[in-house]
């Protein structure tokens, strides 16, 4: 299997925060804490557009570099998880985040950070599939379930994409040949390579 | 002698109690979510657990539930 992968589609999202709302009610997050977020770039100006970021499972995760207690690991799918049991709060990993995705809950005595949440593109953590613990500290495990991050099946418009890298892209690249148009995707490239989604691959780029 | 005996022993049962688990770092290891979950009730029916080339196919079905242009001619 390919590397399971996000797309949101610039040209489709209408700024509704359903998939916001889907990861919060289905992982239970607290208050505080978006794993999820809208960004409205230009809001208000005629032609604004809107993307859903969270963390994008990025071939050459920053975080896992700079992570000092090495709580990050990768799964066979390419999806970026990590260790509450491990983390120590460091807060490295958002500096190192091109994309703001790692989140910190502020309810402990006097505030102070907790162990870092993010995107699991619901995949859990390192405890048993679909256990109390695993829900408790990282919410629904989805993928064990044979299905897809709820943030994407819940998308009214279907602007944001989720699953086989390969599956994803093709879905995008027939949108793009329809409409001839919006073949940007916003932090593909970043996440990704520079190969763009469903662009014809370069010569030694990363995939 | 006795008395010394039971010197020594509490002093061990109190060191223990001040002594501190190891704590390891770094990943310890995760199942494959083609593995299946504990949670039965909520798996999508049309894969079986253990079995990653159907779980894979059962995705990327899946997936194609987001392409709208198979539901639209």
């Amino acid at each position: 299997m390919a590397r399971m992968k996000f797309i949101c589609d610039a040209e489709r999202c209408i700024e509704c925060n359903g998939c916001v709302t889907a990861c919060k009610n289905e992982h239970e997050v607290p208050w505080g804490v978006n794993r999820r977020r809208v960004v409205t770039l230009n809001d208000g100006v005629p032609g604004e557009k809107s993307i859903s970021v969270a963390c994008m499972h990025c071939s050459d995760a920053p975080c896992m570099a700079v992570c000092p207690v090495n709580c990050f690991y990768k799964t066979d799918e390419g999806v970026v998880l990590h260790d509450k049991d491990v983390c120590i709060g460091c807060g490295y990993c958002s500096y190192a985040c091109p994309f703001g995705a790692p989140q910190f809950p502020a309810q402990g005595t006097f505030g102070v950070r907790g162990k870092m949440d993010k995107c699991t593109f619901c995949a859990g953590g390192p405890e048993a599939n679909g256990s109390q613990a695993e829900f408790e500290k990282y919410g629904r495990n989805r993928l064990a379930e044979g299905k897809l991050p709820a943030c994407a099946e819940m998308c009214s418009t279907k602007a944001l994409l989720a699953g086989d890298g390969d599956v994803v892209a093709d879905i995008f690249r027939s949108r793009v040949m329809k409409r001839n148009k919006g073949a940007e995707v916003w932090g593909w490239g970043t996440a990704y390579g520079a190969k763009q989604a469903g662009q014809p691959s370069k010569e030694g780029a990363k995939s | 002698m006795k008395y010394m005996l039971c010197t020594v022993l509490a002093s061990t049962a109190l060191l223990v109690a001040c002594g501190e688990k190891a704590q390891p770092l770094g990943f310890r290891g995760d199942e494959p979510a083609s593995s299946g979950t504990a949670s039965a009730g909520f798996k999508a029916s049309d894969w079986k657990a253990g079995d990653k080339t159907s779980w894979e196919q059962a995705l990327r079905v899946r997936a194609q539930n987001q392409n709208d242009y198979v539901k639209t001619p």
